[in-house]
């Protein structure tokens, strides 16, 4: 009879490689695994689509019916659920027979030449055959299914779930430990911000800390407006890089901007001093640049040229700050039903509501001169008639300028309630996508500052194809378990005793389990710097138990179990000071930041720990009841 | 079956000097290397991409090796071709304007199929060198004083200390001695140095072994040597199997990382067997029958 008292190391052992396995594949942890999108692009000539059981989300996506070009079914943000057949799916093209396109969410604006294609507000029925074609919008197709759990709960980094990786400093600089009173932060902003030269908004004052963000302010220049605003603060007191807040702030943005932006999966995380790390699978590298170099700042900007003028003075009216909500994304027709441009309804703060009309009425966009008169060419000299314009701008570029709208004209020219009753706007906007990016960033407001891509910032943009990821997993499967492979037969060459090297090579296995299973309970998402330090682990691990096996069995014959717990202990001494050793070698990668070695790190240290405290003694014992008979010990 | 066992060897035939030459000329002449190619190249080891900075693309296309020359304005550092399919791994070194999406979207407008793209800024390239360099140093030095806490004396300390540098070393100087003889390019990459900083643990654990049984046991010299001797060859001979598989099968199959981490631990390991068995030994020796008795 084995007792459990005696043998407690095995017990443990057995224990943490049940709790391992019960991690690894049983319902704990991410026990749902929700849905899985997977991108299906209709562009390449050997794409095929499999529809079935599936639905198919075009977000911010034109989807173009076989008819004219304006037939256009948009779908911004929205989930199209396909019923019925879809057939034909070649490369750029689905046909749908006699089935039906259901809305959840989004807005929907139908084709309306075509008498295939009906819709009400919430479903499009598709009569006959229409054939979705994506020919010159490039769509992409998600198909939204419950996902595939996988055979395990192990979570995947960027190098084996491939897409989009991009790691970067946020661009600015800050002084801190300055002297100011609170109440002067909003008028430090506006003069700081005025000798640099730069929009107030890239300028933060926050609680004795001053961060500038554009990159066209140099350390110099920031040090002499400081000095200019009676700051005792030189060159060495700027510090490269933004605060800790300002990371937050960005970090926390960019997470519900790429989530809006239907990059399902994307996260956002901090690492080392001061990078920002954004991976998206499934995203190509330009999508996931663009978000975080766009700081998405929504203005819109009054124009205005007085008769006969050639200059125009150009006043902000609106920003995100006036924004309290936005409505969905709409096309602007024109009386004649022919489509114009886009909108992106949006209502106004009462404040913003107040300064914009008060601002409107000034500046003349209320007169009978003003409302629906935006001429920015105008005629030639002293004959140019006046000109009032509302220009759009996204990130200071212009998106789309439009004149006063006759009704909101009147409005707000007459009725003094406007900020109480119905403060709405319509921002107008030249494509369905420019619309959308307008939408999103006014709900998640605006970057304080972007993500540094350029040459002299430290940054590491990577991209890699989500199946030839797929492929890594699997091999470096094979490389693992080839590796182990190579141990065993040297073990089994070393030892030729299958009670000695079988428990060896299954304890050095037992312990890349395990270490599988805290992969899988602390969502560490592995990449391969993780799988070259589980290969490290059964290395390192096999090593130890040569040590432990030489130990008892050498000298002879193990006489008792005192003598055996003799050996047992010195064979620990040398395995403790190795475990020692590689932590040591392994700790400086946990805190400098060394690329992709971090993962690596962590994983050898822990499979270290692991080995030493648990699979090790363990092994221990099992050495001692194979070798000791059972008076002996 | 076929059985492995550690030869004895007969360490009385050989005097300490002739133990410890040849593991201090291979060292002399590794650092000799290093500074050779420092001389020639203004840095110790052949830097890769990720501490130059630069761009790697992994592209599928038939066009070959030409073809893909001919389609980047860009210089090229190097084309690896995949085995066993029509993909290559190309690489630009140019520091200069070529962003990682201009010369992915120059691949995707000649036609190839651009699987895995990575670009470095050369700022990043600099950080990563000087993280790099200094987490080796602290790794080191870590591990300096706690062989010197372990063993509170100063030869079998040292002994160990140097048998580790000469390991880390070795490596590096073979990678050296490959890019200048252009057998074979192995550059500096983030796997070599975590192969390095792994190899710093490999490599004490036999020297720990053989000191302890050495210096902490009963017994005679020689048999405590054998016996440490049997552990400890039979733990790195296992090893460097583990190590030749995974850099085979990896390079074969086309994992990035494993390939470069595999084989430095290959030529350290290898470099370990020597340093332990005769320069470490040289030094207990000395130490256990001379040094002792000062």
């Amino acid at each position: 009879m084995i007792s459990l008292r005696e043998n407690w190391r095995i017990v443990m052992l057995v224990v943490f490689l049940l709790a391992s396995a019960l991690v690894l594949v049983g319902p704990v942890g991410q026990s749902d695994p929700g849905t899985q999108t997977e991108f299906v692009e209709l562009t390449g000539d050997d794409k095929q689509l499999t529809l079935e059981q599936s639905t198919i989300t075009l977000d911010n996506t034109t989807v173009e019916t076989t008819n004219e070009s304006t037939d256009t079914i948009v779908a911004s943000d929205a989930d199209i659920e396909v019923e019925g057949e879809v057939a034909e799916r070649t490369n750029s093209s689905a046909r749908v027979i006699n089935g039906s396109l259901t809305i959840t969410g989004g807005t929907v604006v139908t084709p309306e030449n075509t008498t295939d294609i009906t819709a009400t507000e919430r479903s499009i029925a598709i009569g006959g055959e229409t054939t979705l074609h994506a020919e010159n919008s490039n769509v992409t197709l998600a198909l939204e299914r419950r996902a595939d759990a996988g055979l395990t709960n192990l979570q995947y980094g960027f190098d084996l779930s491939g897409g989009t990786r991009i790691r970067a400093p946020l661009a600015g600089m800050h002084a801190t430990d300055l002297d100011f009173d609170q109440n002067q932060s909003a008028e430090l902003n506006r003069q700081l911000a005025e000798q640099l030269g730069v929009e107030p908004i890239d300028v933060r004052v926050r609680s004795g800390t001053i961060e500038v963000f554009s990159q066209d302010v140099t350390r110099e220049e920031f040090a002499s407006a400081l000095q200019a605003s009676g700051f005792d603060a030189t060159e060495d007191d700027i510090n490269d890089g933004v605060t800790a807040a300002t990371r937050e702030n960005v970090v926390e943005i960019l997470q519900s901007k790429i989530d809006r932006t239907g990059l399902a999966g994307g996260t956002v995380t901090t690492v080392g001093d001061g990078f920002v790390v954004v991976e998206v699978p499934n995203a190509e590298i330009d999508e996931v640049r663009d978000i975080v170099t766009d700081r998405g700042v929504v203005r819109i900007v009054a124009e205005v040229r007085e008769p006969g003028a050639n200059s125009t003075t150009n006043t902000t009216v609106i920003t995100g700050d006036d924004i309290a909500s936005t409505g969905q994304i709409g096309q602007r027709t024109s009386p004649s039903g022919e489509v114009t441009g886009w909108e992106a309804p949006v209502t106004l703060t009462e404040e913003g509501a107040q300064q914009f009309q008060q601002q409107m009425q000034e500046l003349g966009f209320t007169s009978a001169t003003g409302i629906g008169n935006c001429d920015r060419t105008g005629g030639p000299g002293s004959e140019r008639q006046g000109s009032y314009c509302l220009l759009t701008t996204l990130d200071g570029e212009l998106v789309r300028s439009n004149g006063m709208g006759e009704d909101l004209g009147t409005e707000l020219g007459a009725n003094e309630n406007w900020p109480t009753e119905d403060p709405t706007f319509t921002i107008g906007a030249s494509s369905a996508a420019q619309a959308e990016e307008i939408k999103i960033s006014l709900e998640v407001g605006s970057l304080p500052t972007n993500l540094d891509l350029s040459e002299d910032a430290e940054n590491d943009v990577s991209y890699i194809q989500p199946s030839l990821a797929e492929e890594f997993k699997s091999l470096s499967l094979i490389t693992g378990l080839l590796a182990w492979f190579a141990v065993a037969g040297m073990v089994f060459l070393r030892y030729n005793k299958v009670r000695v090297a079988i428990p060896m090579i299954f304890t050095a296995i037992a312990e890349v389990f395990i270490l599988l299973g805290f992969a899988a309970v602390s969502g560490l998402a592995l990449d391969l710097s993780h799988i070259a330090g589980l290969i490290a682990v059964i290395g390192t691990g096999v090593d130890d138990l040569i040590i432990i096996a030489d130990e008892i069995l050498q000298q002879g014959e193990v006489a008792t179990g005192r003598v055996f717990q003799n050996r047992f202990r010195k064979a620990f001494w040398v395995i403790g000071a190795a475990a020692v050793t590689t932590i040591i070698a392994m700790s400086p990668l946990t805190f400098l930041s060394v690329g992709d070695l971090f993962g690596f790190a962590i994983v050898t240290i822990v499979g270290v720990l692991i080995g030493v405290l648990i699979t090790r003694p363990a092994y221990g014992d099992i050495l001692r009841n194979l070798v000791l008979s059972e008076d002996q010990r | 079956m076929v059985e492995f066992d550690v030869p004895e060897i007969d360490y009385d035939r050989y005097s300490n000097r002739q133990l410890a030459g040849p593991p201090l000329a291979v060292l002399g002449f590794s650092l000799l290397v290093l500074v050779v190619y420092y001389l020639l190249h203004g840095t110790p080891v052949p830097l890769g991409f990720d501490f130059t900075g630069g761009t790697e693309l992994r592209i599928a296309t038939d066009a070959g090796q030409s073809g893909i020359r001919e389609a980047f304005d860009a210089p090229i550092d190097s084309i690896r071709p995949v085995q066993g399919s029509n993909e290559y791994i190309v690489t630009f070194l140019d520091q200069g304007s070529s962003s990682a999406e201009a010369i992915k979207s120059t691949a995707e407008a000649a036609g190839f199929d651009v699987q895995r793209t990575s670009t470095r800024s050369a700022a990043f390239g600099t950080t990563n060198q000087q993280n790099a360099l200094l987490g080796l140093a602290l790794a080191f030095a870590g591990m300096s004083v706690f062989v010197f806490a372990l063993f509170r004396t100063f030869v079998p300390s040292i002994a160990v200390v140097i048998s580790a540098f000469s390991d880390i070393v070795i490596p590096l100087a073979i990678m050296d001695l490959l890019a200048l003889t252009g057998l074979f390019d192995i550059n500096l990459s983030l796997g070599t140095v975590a192969a390095l900083l792994m190899l710093i643990g490999y490599s004490v654990d036999s020297d720990i072994l053989l000191n302890n049984h050495i210096l902490r046991r009963r017994g005679s010299f020689y048999e405590s040597t054998y016996n440490a001797m049997q552990t400890g060859v039979t733990m790195t001979l296992t090893s460097i199997a583990a190590m030749i598989v995974m850099t085979l099968v990896s390079s074969i199959l086309s994992i990035p990382l494993l390939p470069d981490i595999g084989l430095i631990l290959v030529f350290g390991l290898t470099a370990d067997l020597m340093n332990t068995y005769m320069l470490n030994l040289s030094l207990l020796r000395w130490y256990k029958f001379e040094g002792v008795a000062r």
